[in-house]
């Protein structure tokens, strides 16, 4: 990360603490959890992404997972770790192109959890898929089961992992919804970078609180689920699609 | 530590430490009287023509494959066999309490380390044999009528030191402090030794066996000198003064130590197997040392999964915060990874050669004090979403 990036962060949280008492109105902190709580299935995580807002040239959520997780290219594009990917569709008969991301959908019913043979893919209770590498054996069945191909599998010694994000080499991984900034009381990386670049296409929040601006939002625009029909019940969902 | 306590600790470990200079003195001299009576003794007729290389190869797979047993008793064998090589793996295993990395060289150290985990099945082999061969003590009406009290006492021995020793596998030692102790009896030096009482039975059980050894008929390596063991059945069938003098020598040897042991034991409490983890870790700063050494694998796993599962980040579940602490500077003033020996972590685990795999995942190094105001981001994060309300408003 640049230096220059790193100042224009600071301005902005300097912004942030000039109106936070404004915007700090009750019912938008959606959920605080005191430190030693554990997480609790009166919150599900999910995230709204608005495809009219998506900008098929920039890649800053993609940009940002990867320097939040310190994922780097081992220059072999297919193997390489990607934990959200632009894509662009285009309706062949209309012509219209859309690009949106695409990353773990952090399914109500997650077809990795079911196949796992370890029970290392889990489901958190607040909804967040993750994969506990350290009973993971590296199978990969996950990676096969995922119809949103969101599983990557690591096939380097990695070295000077992020504290806050343990890879290793022989296990899956995929995008976490960033919970170890979650669990701090914080937003996803590809989040606030969508945010930080100007189109707010991402918007992430608690879909169980009927007051959070995600509920609201789902609640009166028409929001889809990819692959709706295989009802894993992604908690990830795309407006515009 | 007051000076009560390190008086009781000396004199456990003293006493130990004299108990296995007894023990290691009895079995080297018992082995080679033995050694010495069978060479004496005029050979039988051994049946086995061809050439002396023939019979040195004829011996050695007899030694080594057990070759007249598999002829003779098949069961026999199949006991025989997950005895003594579940042995030699589990001996490979102990090799870490004799040998240190700084001596051998990292080759050799390398095969041990690698023996760990095998060691750990080793012993289940070695356990899996002593039971057939106890089994077939019991079951077969021959072998029955022929098995002595002395007999199923050695057993109930051999059956007994590993399974002490797993349970040692269970309630952690510290297995440092072990290795000290091994190594200052032999290079004179003396260590104390962790008061334990698991690890102080199953080191008194290996004693027994050591001073028992050469009395008894287990010692049958010695036949290898003479291919007809006609020795008396173990030390039941020996004559009453050679009762009196074994009975003398266990309580000389072996007495005075386990009643140290024991009085040591009763002092200082038994380890407790699982101790509550999050007081542990709270109060760890506090804490004598030893019972974080002892606790801390049970700890950690604990840890983990309430950081992967519960989501709760507090200071004392996250492996960040251990190495945190716990950070060794090199020479460059720069925290040291878990490649450097001086690391907090490998610093112990080398010497026990104990390989833990924390560090392929998780990084060996502190967090840069930088990134946790990235993690501040409760208020940033209801500005963004102000932000985006007054988008959606807009459209």
């Amino acid at each position: 990360m640049s230096e220059s990036c790193d100042v224009s962060r600071r301005g902005l949280l300097g912004a942030v603490a000039a109106f936070g008492a404004v915007s700090l109105a009750p019912g938008v902190m959606l959920y605080a959890r005191s430190a030693d709580e554990p997480v609790s299935a009166k919150v599900r995580w999910g995230m709204l992404v608005d495809t009219t807002q998506c900008d098929k040239d920039c890649d800053a959520c993609v940009e940002a997972c990867n320097t939040e997780f310190g994922l780097v290219s081992h220059g072999r594009p297919d193997s390489d770790p990607q934990w959200i990917r632009k894509l662009t569709v285009t309706d062949p008969s209309t012509g219209r192109s859309q690009s949106f991301p695409v990353m773990c959908q952090h399914c109500a019913h997650p077809p990795c959890v079911d196949v796992c043979p370890t029970g290392a893919s889990f489901k958190r209770a607040d909804g967040i898929v993750l994969i506990n590498r350290h009973i993971c054996v590296g199978c990969r069945y996950c990676e096969m089961a995922c119809p949103y191909m969101a599983r990557n599998f690591v096939h380097e010694n990695l070295t000077d992992q992020k504290p806050y994000a343990p890879r290793g080499k022989g296990t899956s991984e995929a995008c976490t919804m960033c919970v170890h900034r979650v669990d701090a009381g914080g937003t996803p990386a590809c989040v606030e970078a969508c945010s930080k670049s100007g189109r707010v296409a991402m918007l992430f929040g608690d879909l169980n609180d009927p007051n959070s601006e995600i509920s609201k939002r789902v609640r009166s625009v028409n929001t889809t689920q990819i692959r709706s029909d295989l009802r894993t019940d992604p908690g990830v969902r795309y407006q515009g699609l | 530590m007051s000076d009560q306590e390190t008086t009781q600790l000396t004199y456990v470990s003293m006493a130990y430490a004299v108990m296995f200079y007894a023990a290691a003195a009895i079995l080297v001299v018992g082995l080679a009287l033995r050694i010495g009576r069978f060479l004496r003794r005029p050979a039988p007729l051994r049946g086995i023509g061809g050439t002396s290389s023939a019979r040195t190869v004829q011996a050695a797979t007899d030694m080594v494959l057990f070759r007249g047993t598999f002829f003779s008793d098949r069961l026999q064998w199949i006991f025989s066999a997950c005895f003594h090589f579940g042995l030699v793996v589990v001996l490979l295993r102990h090799m870490r309490y004799a040998l240190d990395p700084d001596w051998v060289g990292p080759l050799v150290w390398k095969v041990v380390v690698l023996a760990q985990p095998f060691g750990l099945y080793g012993g289940l082999a070695l356990m899996a044999g002593v039971a057939g061969f106890w089994a077939r003590r019991l079951l077969v009406k021959e072998v029955r009528e022929a098995s002595s009290l002395g007999d199923h006492a050695l057993l109930a021995l051999l059956l007994a030191i590993p399974a002490v020793g797993y349970l040692n596998n269970w309630v952690h030692t510290d297995v440092v402090q072990v290795k000290e102790f091994f190594v200052g009896l032999a290079t004179l030096k003396w260590q104390p030794l962790p008061t334990d009482a698991l690890l102080l039975t199953h080191l008194w059980l290996v004693a027994l066996l050591m001073v028992l050894l050469p009395f008894s008929r287990v010692l049958h390596l010695a036949g290898v000198f003479e291919k007809r063991d006609d020795t008396p059945l173990g030390f039941s069938l020996g004559r009453n003064k050679r009762r009196l003098a074994i009975a003398g020598v266990v309580a000389v040897v072996l007495l005075a130590p386990a009643a140290i042991g024991a009085a040591a034991v009763a002092e200082e409490g038994w380890t407790v197997p699982q101790p509550d983890f999050s007081k542990l870790a709270r109060v760890h700063k506090n804490l004598d040392a030893t019972v974080m050494i002892r606790n801390h694998p049970n700890f950690l796993m604990g840890s983990r999964s309430i950081v992967v599962y519960q989501g709760v980040r507090t200071e004392i579940n996250r492996i960040e915060q251990c190495v945190t602490c716990h950070v060794v500077k090199g020479a460059d003033k720069q925290p040291v990874a878990y490649d450097d020996p001086k690391h907090f972590c490998r610093e112990c685990h080398n010497k026990a050669a104990v390989s833990i795999d924390c560090f392929e995942c998780h990084n060996s190094k502190p967090l840069p004090p930088a990134s946790k105001a990235d993690l501040e981001t409760a208020t940033r994060f209801a500005a963004l979403m102000s932000r985006f309300n007054e988008r959606s408003a807009v459209r």
